[in-house]
């Protein structure tokens, strides 16, 4: 029985949010007679007093009730109005700041309130023990899914992932996993690597380099089989001296990586004149380097991107990018969710189609076509870097 | 000999595990000769309660949560690292939800705070947010609860904010001190607090040094970057152009400074402009944006200290923390 002596958290909300799951995941339905005080007592290994004050609060809420004699049963669900009582999913992120998260997210929210669902979210702050405890003690709230971006660029699930799926948890993820029996929204980051790569070979480029991900991150090699396939459709070799990578330092520190292999422009001795770089972030410090150095952009080199961050728009030269569809990851992902906490068949696992963002930083466009408003005569006085 | 835990006790007093931790935590129902008992045995026993449990407690009773408009905010999300700072450090987590500047969520968010019977609760409203009578709803089941930042009239709760008056006030003043005339001020939504405040510190000032308060140049709208371009766009148009602008904060500042340079014309040379938070933006934009800094991560901090003085306390007597903002001059200016 799941009560933990060593958690904190009052053992008769334990069980009442032992009950709760159960009845959740249909373990329990309704009229379903719940054991007397003594059997509930003796199964979860509590006293007496801590069973009735669980039913107590249960009955309270409406969840179970009472027959005088008879005992404790399950009651039928609430009517829709109080439906949103009992119906909380929990959002666990990997960095509340990503823009790509907090964009899935709002759209994930949308769709859930629109469903009748409470949001509660969960930040990680970057740390990997406090992802599973923010799991744990989401499961412990007695939420009825969960949507998770998790921590790790590597392609292997966490244990506390594994579990959930293993316990038959409702969740799914929306950061990218290459285990398959893991419930997926995605990206098709290989699409999108492909997407960038044709596009410099169609405007012409003759030498288009790739900057990828620092070792072992997962999605920078699935770029990178997108980059290997646009050449190949093009008929181009893939010439290992234009292939980077940045070093291991983990996002907050892409800005610098990139910047450091723009550093290094000078010195190359095959020089691309275009690059896709794994991410907006590097591609910016890329972009700042080869400036700084005198490198024209676009004109001596091409760049563009990935996850169309908003400082992107703002770079001295604004930036193409490949901008992720976080709106229909995060609705997909809501109904994927709904669909396991209803335990409905079907695929778990889609992965949607990014689209290009043109910007001047690859000189296909003439004229400053950013995504959001018309940027014409920037250059002029004021100018927005 | 290795620490015993409230099980080991409970067992060799033979008493439930819920009795040994309500006497060790000083429970009322339990009668005192049984807390002593057990305290000695705790005692005898080299029971300490757990460091790491402590500060990984999952538990519903040491969470707080957090409800403000929009986590991705620079400003929102500095405050909540601040939070989490403080929250860790105390063996609380935090739950967030976001109302995403609209009444109706703010309300369902709260519904889900007292639901999932969080320890306390820290607020900033939505744009929206006109009445306060959902976080009654709090007050009356006696959940803490503080605000920050944005904060509704007639909810006795404390507060952690800046002196946006005064803020407003220096900062315009500053302008005209640099020899602008002809401020215009895009403001904020009427219904929240510190637009009111930065609105007013701008009239005074305005007022203080004679200079006229021109009704075209006074326009309110949202917090929005295109709020911000729109505003812009409605006096270029009219060819009412000031010489600069205060805005009530730095989206609406970057928004107008887009239209001004759509228009061709330069700024400071030929508008000034400023605006009011201190967003990672400000540096982003050439030249870079004079603005009035939040100290944002030491408004979530102190809320949280705030909140859990009153939880485990239970000092009921709400406060007001005033926090100094500062003018940050850049180029824009």
């Amino acid at each position: 029985m799941p009560i933990d002596l060593h958690d904190s958290t009052p053992l008769y909300l334990q069980i009442v949010n032992d009950i709760k799951s159960k009845i959740a995941g249909n373990k329990l339905k309704a009229d379903d007679q719940l054991g007397s005080h003594a059997e509930l007592a003796s199964s979860y290994g509590v006293s007496v007093i801590t069973v009735k004050k669980a039913l107590a609060t249960m009955i309270y809420e409406g969840i179970v009730f009472s027959r005088v004699g008879k005992g404790t049963y399950v009651a039928k669900p609430a009517p829709e109005t109080h439906r949103r009582e009992q119906r909380t999913i929990g959002l666990v992120l990997r960095d509340i700041r990503s823009p790509f998260f907090s964009r899935t997210m709002h759209a994930v929210e949308d769709a859930a309130y629109e469903l009748g669902y409470h949001v509660l979210i969960s930040n990680s702050s970057g740390k990997v023990e406090k992802e599973e405890a923010q799991i744990a003690r989401f499961r412990k709230f007695g939420v009825t899914g969960m949507i998770i971006a998790t921590m790790t660029h590597k392609y292997h699930a966490t244990p506390t992932i594994r579990r959930l799926l293993h316990e038959g948890f409702p969740f799914v993820m929306v950061s990218y996993i290459a285990d398959e029996t893991i419930p997926l929204v995605g990206c098709d980051h290989a699409l999108g690597g492909f997407m960038a790569t044709d596009y410099l070979l169609k405007l012409g480029y003759q030498k288009v380099g790739y900057i990828n991900g620092e070792e072992g991150n997962m999605v920078g090699e699935l770029r990178l089989q997108g980059y290997q396939r646009a050449l190949k459709a093009h008929g181009r070799r893939i010439d290992k001296r234009i292939l980077f990578r940045l070093s291991k330092r983990g996002e907050w520190h892409d800005y610098q990586s990139g910047y450091e292999i723009g550093k290094r422009f000078g010195k190359l001795t095959v020089k691309p004149d275009a690059m896709f770089v794994y991410n907006d972030l590097s591609a910016l410090g890329f972009e700042h380097a080869l400036l700084e150095q005198g490198v024209r952009v676009p004109g001596d080199v091409a760049i563009v991107g990935f996850d169309d961050i908003e400082r992107g728009e703002y770079a001295a030269v604004p930036l193409t990018t490949v901008r992720q569809p976080t709106d229909l990851i995060g609705r997909q992902a809501m109904e994927l969710l709904v669909n396991q906490m209803k335990k409905k068949n079907g695929s778990i696992r889609r992965i949607l189609k990014p689209e290009l963002v043109i910007r001047e930083s690859c000189g296909g466009a003439r004229s400053a076509t950013s995504f959001r408003s018309p940027r014409a005569n920037v250059s002029r006085g004021g100018s927005i870097r | 000999m290795k620490h015993a835990t409230i099980i080991d006790i409970a067992k060799k007093l033979r008493i439930s595990p819920s009795t040994v931790s309500r006497a060790l935590s000083n429970h009322p129902d339990i009668k005192l000769e049984t807390k002593e008992r057990i305290r000695r045995t705790a005692k005898a026993m080299l029971y300490s309660p757990n460091p790491i449990a402590k500060s990984l407690k999952i538990s519903q009773t040491t969470t707080i949560g957090v409800i403000v408009p929009e986590i991705k905010h620079d400003f929102f999300s500095s405050a909540i690292s601040g939070m989490e700072e403080v929250a860790y450090r105390s063996g609380y987590t935090i739950i967030l939800c976001q109302s995403n500047e609209n009444f109706e969520r703010e309300r369902i968010n709260v519904e889900t705070m007292i639901h999932h019977r969080v320890a306390g609760v820290i607020v900033s409203i939505t744009q929206q947010t006109k009445r306060g009578t959902h976080f009654q709803d709090l007050l009356k089941r006696k959940i803490p609860l503080v605000f920050f930042d944005r904060v509704p009239g007639g909810v006795r709760a404390s507060k952690v904010v800046i002196n946006d008056y005064q803020s407003a006030f220096d900062a315009v003043s500053y302008l005209i001190g640099r020899g602008y005339k002809k401020i215009a001020h895009f403001g904020g939504p009427r219904e929240l607090d510190i637009c009111v405040q930065r609105w007013n510190g701008y009239i005074d000032a305005m007022k203080k040094q004679r200079l006229p308060v021109l009704k075209e140049f006074v326009r309110t709208g949202g917090l929005q970057e295109q709020n911000g371009y729109l505003s812009m766009d409605a006096l270029i148009r009219e060819h009412k152009i000031p010489d600069a602008v205060f805005a009530v904060n730095d989206p609406v500042a970057v928004g107008a400074f887009q239209r001004i340079g759509e228009a061709g014309l330069r700024i400071p040379g030929d508008i000034a402009i400023m605006g009011f938070s201190n967003n990672r933006i400000t540096g982003l934009v050439d030249p870079p944006l004079t603005t009035v800094d939040q100290p944002s991560f030491l408004m979530g901090s102190t809320a949280a200290e705030i909140l859990i003085e009153t939880i485990e306390k239970r000092v009921t007597a709400p406060k007001t923390v005033i926090l100094p903002a500062k003018l940050i001059v850049r180029g824009s200016t």
